[in-house]
């Protein structure tokens, strides 16, 4: 019933990420990186323009036998992401 | 000629009497030969007369034994190996001797004919005197197929003196240079020829002068470019010559141009704008001239042969004739290499012909105007393309030079500068076509998808706009209809986030809507409301009732359940706060009241209260929700502000009623979304009151409001502070406390002072220590308060 309800507003996969504008999300992208940032737009191609972000680098060492990740985090005011390297975006628990 | 039996080697001034060698005629008639000489003209009987000189008569029969010297020895066979050019060459000084000596005999009229022959017959002429061994020579290079009357006719040769007295006559009327066609000349005949057959199928298209009309006597500022002249005036003058391909041709020139002056002038004038009719017509007029000239020439030479008088005419059109051609072949040449360079051009981009196929055309060609068409179609682009077109818009406002139309200057007429003759004329065309082609597909928007019957889903074809969804099931209308109508007690946080996008959605339109007011003109304050007027506000109604019921205002408030009123609950979301102004503008005061009222009612539940009560032992509320309660402060509470500022009292009061009976005022107290929603109604409600306009019923229930509540928040007015903190921001709980306090009895503020008179001190006390602005700013907060109450911070000491 919730589901349905919902539905008005949607009819395609990106009107998902429509809900999530203006609101504080979580985007996987390629490369082992993600971001956390309010969702301020977004187009067709999945750029996206980010406020506040948090960017978490994960890096495998090089080293055989180490298996550690490293992280770096980096925070951004504003960020524009270019859609091709998103893998994934979704809305966070609570901002 | 000389070929038969000439021995080359000989020297020729030894030759004396060619005429009666064996192998030529044997008559000694020298004029026979003229005569015979087709499509001659006088030259050749005057060259003839001027060089005879009769030695020819006496020595013939006579001097046969110099024959051998002439014809080499008789006995000996006659080789094969001539060798003319070579002979000639070695006896060419000789033959440059004698030409001198014949020049300087004769009239300079009759110079240029010599240098037109050849050589070979130079030596011909002078060494034999055989003027009739000449005619077949001749004959190469005249035309053959007009005879000369006048030769045949003009007993020249016996009179010499005539001839020196006709010749001035005639000398004008005859070139020589224009007797014999040059290279260039006979070359520009055939390439005329052949173009002649090549255009006069396409005459009328081309609008080339026909070569049949004798341009030659045209008069030289008449632009016709038919070069030629000197091929056709070979013909009597006046007829069309047999090759034109002429309509009119048919009937014979002389009546032609009876024809012609018949007519009345403006009829002339529109024959003259006949292309194929011009030639023939000026040809009448200096025909016309012509015969006025022959008759003159008749008068004056009557004593002599009437017949001379003939080709008169012609001859003395030949000047003109020959300077005319002259500027012709200039121009043909000139035109021809703009033909060929054209026709180079054409072939080059002909390479491409055919790459595409009409289908390939029709398919870019929709694209471009479908693109054209969501351009240029600004009212359903608006929400759209907002950004630009609202840039556009300062942007002409802040440069009134640049026009209000450049959103159709950037789109369309990018390259609009470039504008010379054809391409202007072309671009118009395409510009017409395109605004039709925008017409029509604004008259028949493009369906975007086909179903088709007993399928599941749509069939949709992409476009620019919207690429092309794979699948789209289809789905009622009534579906949505019905979910205005379903609970949304359990909503969850997407739905409610749809509903806020579809409250954007809606928003966008109305405001889509409010920009189109300009474009009806302005109302006639006399008039009733245009039709159009009447549809746009009628569209704007219907668009702001949507909006409103798009944010669930009106969902039964149901004060058992435990979940948020969706109105409520979208407001917790910044992009809803931030909608709340621009929403407003739409809503009528009834809806503004509403909404008020829902506001209100759950002033305890909505999220910058539940989240703005200072949790005990901090000093600062976390940065999320102190953003979202200034957002809440400097979005929603203005609307809202403006509104009650001009709201009657018995609204507030009822307000306050409300918030006594269902909101917790004691929480709604200690945060400053609540208080300021309180000083709102206060400050409002004193003022009304002040102004005296009230009716006593509405002073009372005021009063009785004022006191509830005074009595209600009695022992927390300390709560209303956050807590303390020299920094800490509270100048709306002064400003609280002072409407509160406008209001008060004096036991009421006896009994406020007391309260606060620990923060009062704390705030004086600092501000003496703070530094000087921000000391100055606490003073007058508190002052704020103790004014309201007739007292002042100095009195404090």
């Amino acid at each position: 019933m919730v589901e349905t309800d919902s539905a008005s507003a949607i009819s395609e996969p990106l009107d998902l990420v429509r809900l999530s504008l203006d609101e504080h999300v979580f985007v996987k992208l390629r490369g082992d990186r993600e971001l956390r940032g309010r969702l301020h737009a977004y187009d067709s191609h999945c750029n996206l323009v980010l406020g506040d972000v948090e960017e978490t680098i994960y890096i495998v060492s090089e080293d055989e036998d180490d298996d550690s990740v490293q992280t770096i985090k980096k925070n951004s005011e504003m960020l524009f992401v270019r859609g091709d390297s998103v893998v994934l975006i979704s809305p966070t628990a609570e901002s | 000629m000389s070929f038969f039996g000439f021995d080359p080697s000989s020297n020729p001034n030894s030759r004396s009497h060619p005429s009666t060698a064996p192998g030529f005629g044997a008559a000694p008639d020298h004029f026979a030969g003229l005569s015979l000489r087709p499509g001659n003209d006088d030259e050749d009987g005057i060259d003839f007369e001027d060089t005879y000189d009769g030695l020819g008569d006496g020595l013939d029969e006579t001097d046969d034994a110099l024959n051998d010297d002439t014809f080499g020895d008789g006995g000996a066979p006659v080789g094969k190996d001539f060798d003319f050019a070579g002979s000639t060459a070695r006896v060419a000084e000789v033959l440059e001797e004698e030409h001198e000596i014949f020049e300087r005999n004769r009239k300079p009229a009759h110079k240029p004919i010599i240098p037109t022959v050849g050589p070979t017959h130079k030596t011909t002429t002078t060494e034999h005197q055989h003027i009739p061994s000449l005619a077949p020579d001749m004959s190469l290079w005249a035309e053959p197929s007009v005879p000369a009357p006048q030769q045949n006719r003009q007993p020249q040769y016996s009179a010499p003196e005539h001839v020196q007295n006709d010749f001035p006559t005639q000398a004008p009327r005859a070139p020589p240079s224009k007797k014999f066609m040059s290279l260039e000349e006979v070359e520009a005949e055939i390439l005329a020829q052949g173009r002649q057959q090549a255009h006069s199928a396409q005459q009328q298209l081309h609008h080339v002068p026909m070569p049949g009309m004798q341009p030659v006597q045209l008069p030289p500022h008449i632009p016709v470019t038919q070069p030629l002249g000197q091929f056709h005036h070979q013909g009597p003058a006046h007829t069309p010559s047999p090759g034109a391909h002429q309509q009119f041709a048919t009937p014979p020139q002389e009546h032609q141009n009876f024809l012609m002056h018949q007519l009345p002038p403006h009829m002339q004038h529109m024959l003259q704008q006949n292309q194929n009719m011009l030639p023939q017509h000026l040809q009448a007029a200096v025909h016309e001239r012509m015969l006025q000239q022959q008759l003159q020439e008749q008068i004056r030479m009557q004593p002599r042969e009437p017949l001379q008088q003939q080709p008169l005419p012609q001859p003395q059109v030949q000047p003109p004739m020959a300077r005319i051609a002259q500027e012709e072949r200039a121009k043909l040449l000139e035109e021809e290499s703009k033909r060929l360079k054209r026709n180079h051009k054409i072939a080059q981009l002909a390479r491409y012909n055919g790459l595409m196929t009409p289908q390939d055309k029709n398919f870019i060609q929709r694209i471009q105007l479908q693109q054209l068409v969501s351009i240029g179609n600004t009212d359903d682009n608006t929400a759209e393309d907002f950004y630009y077109i609202v840039h556009s818009a300062i942007r002409a406002r802040a440069n009134p030079q640049q026009p209000l139309s450049q959103l159709a200057q950037t789109y369309l007429f990018r390259n609009g500068g470039r504008n010379n003759g054809r391409r202007d004329n072309h671009m118009q065309r395409m510009e017409q076509q395109v605004a039709r082609a925008v017409a029509a597909a604004k008259a028949h928007p493009k369906a975007s998808q086909l179903v088709l019957e007993g399928s599941l889903g749509k069939i949709s074809f992409s476009n620019v706009k919207t690429p092309r969804p794979m699948l789209n099931i289809k789905r009622l209308d009534s579906d949505q209809k019905h979910l205005a109508h379903k609970s949304y007690a359990n909503a969850d946080r997407k739905t409610l986030l749809a509903i806020v996008e579809t409250v954007y959605d809606v928003l966008l339109e109305v405001e889509v809507h409010e920009r189109e007011r300009s474009k009806i003109p302005p109302p006639n304050p006399n008039a009733p409301p245009s039709e159009a007027a009447q549809e746009w506000e009628a569209k704007r109604v219907e668009l702001a009732d949507r909006l409103y019921e798009e944010m669930r205002v009106l969902e039964p408030i149901d004060p058992a359940s435990r979940t948020r009123h969706p109105f409520i609950a979208i407001l917790s979301f910044g992009k809803m706060k931030r909608a709340i102004p621009r929403i407003f503008r739409h809503l009528n005061p009834e809806q503004r009241v509403t909404i008020l009222t829902m506001i209100v009612v759950h002033l305890d539940v909505l999220d910058v209260v539940r989240h703005g009560v200072y949790p005990p032992g901090a000093n600062q509320l976390p940065s999320a929700v102190r953003e979202e309660v200034d957002m809440f402060a400097n979005n929603v509470l203005p609307p809202l502000l403006s509104y009650v500022y001009e709201a009657p009292l018995s609204i507030v009061v009822g307000l306050l009623g409300l918030l006594l009976e269902r909101v917790d005022v004691i929480l709604i107290s200690k945060t400053k979304i609540g208080i300021a929603f309180l000083t709102m109604f206060f400050s409002r409600a004193e003022l009304l009151k002040q102004s005296g306009r009230s009716d006593e019923k509405e002073l009372q229930d005021w009063q009785n409001v004022y006191n509830r509540f005074f009595d209600m928040l009695q022992g927390h007015w300390m709560d209303c502070f956050p807590p303390s903190g020299r920094f800490v921001e509270d100048q709306y709980v002064w400003q609280f406390l002072a409407s509160m306090a406008v209001g008060a009895n004096e036991i009421q503020q006896r009994e406020l002072v007391g309260a606060v008179k620990d923060r009062v001190m704390e705030n004086v006390q600092a501000s003496k220590v703070l530094p000087p602005e921000i000391g100055v700013q606490k003073r007058e907060n508190v002052n704020l308060f103790m004014r309201a109450m007739g007292l002042d911070v100095e009195l404090l000491g």
